[in-house]
């Protein structure tokens, strides 16, 4: 009498693979959302504080318009800022005696926002005619 | 040769060993069921997610745009808010009732943001636009025209 063969078809060692592939998959795409929203929180966070930034430098290059005629300024920044390697810059430009216009970049690390300010002499008062913020 | 009786008898298992493998098997589904359908269920929510996070994005970076370059924002009721850009054209943004954005531009076609605005309602505060979602979170967006005007030196 033949002794009886040992069949082992695998059954749960494929059933296993499968399972921990869908489980690799779903630990895949729950961290690339956790990632992706967490990374999404943080450039929120920088936009406000790059906004902020230019808004600021929109403020100081408003004390500049009536002397200056043509000028290229880094702002000082806080220390707090400054540790953040965050930057201020100002351009102001004229492109007439009664128009200038006035470019703001602020930057912090990998991010970066700018914008642009056309400022118009009007009743001996430099008005803001337009403003294009831009990433 | 002649076997004895007992040699026939190949062996088996008891009923009480195939009811417990019965159990484990069943268990064992259910819980690779459960595992595939949060699978798929996450699967089809990240992707949705995605999709509204971009559409999200998308209208507020341009209803951002169209706030810092606005002379002036009225909120006639919370679901509307009218702009007046520096260049005098009016915008308008809109909420529907299936929470769809709308931005019409004269001049141009409407934009659509479909189902983003769930519970968002307007309202203008001196030189910004508040955004709420019904939470405590606010959005403010700043308009750097009316901000500039307001702080000549």
């Amino acid at each position: 009498m033949t002794p009886a063969k040992n069949h082992r078809t695998g059954f749960a060692m494929v059933t296993v693979i499968f399972l921990m592939s869908f489980t690799a998959m779903t630990l895949t795409v729950l961290t690339l959302t956790i990632f992706s929203q967490a990374r999404r929180g943080q450039v929120s966070s920088q936009d406000a504080e790059l906004r902020q930034l230019l808004t600021a430098g929109a403020n100081f290059a408003q004390t500049q318009l009536q002397s200056q005629t043509t000028v290229h300024t880094a702002i000082p920044l806080p220390d707090s800022l400054r540790q953040q390697s965050a930057e201020l810059t100002i351009d102001i430009d004229s492109i007439s005696p009664t128009q200038k216009i006035v470019e703001i970049q602020a930057s912090l690390p990998h991010h970066h926002l700018s914008q642009k300010i056309t400022f118009e002499l009007q009743q001996n008062v430099w008005r803001p005619i337009s403003a294009t913020l831009s990433q | 040769m002649r076997h004895r009786p007992s040699d026939l008898l190949r062996p088996g298992f008891t009923i009480t060993e195939i009811l417990m493998a019965l159990s484990l098997l069943i268990l064992f589904f259910a819980a690779a069921g459960q595992v595939f359908r949060s699978t798929v269920l996450l699967s089809a929510a990240g992707s949705q997610l995605s999709d509204q996070t971009a559409q999200t994005d998308s209208a507020l970076f341009q209803l951002r745009q169209d706030v810092w370059n606005s002379r002036s924002i009225i909120t006639n009721d919370p679901h509307t808010v009218d702009f007046v850009s520096a260049n005098d054209s009016p915008i308008s943004w809109k909420i529907d009732s299936e929470n769809s954005l709308t931005r019409t531009l004269a001049g141009s076609p409407p934009e659509h943001w479909n189902s983003v605005a769930t519970n968002w309602s307007f309202s203008a505060d001196r030189s910004m636009l508040v955004l709420s979602d019904g939470t405590p979170a606010r959005i403010c967006m700043i308009s750097q025209i009316l901000l500039a005007s307001r702080s000549q030196p």
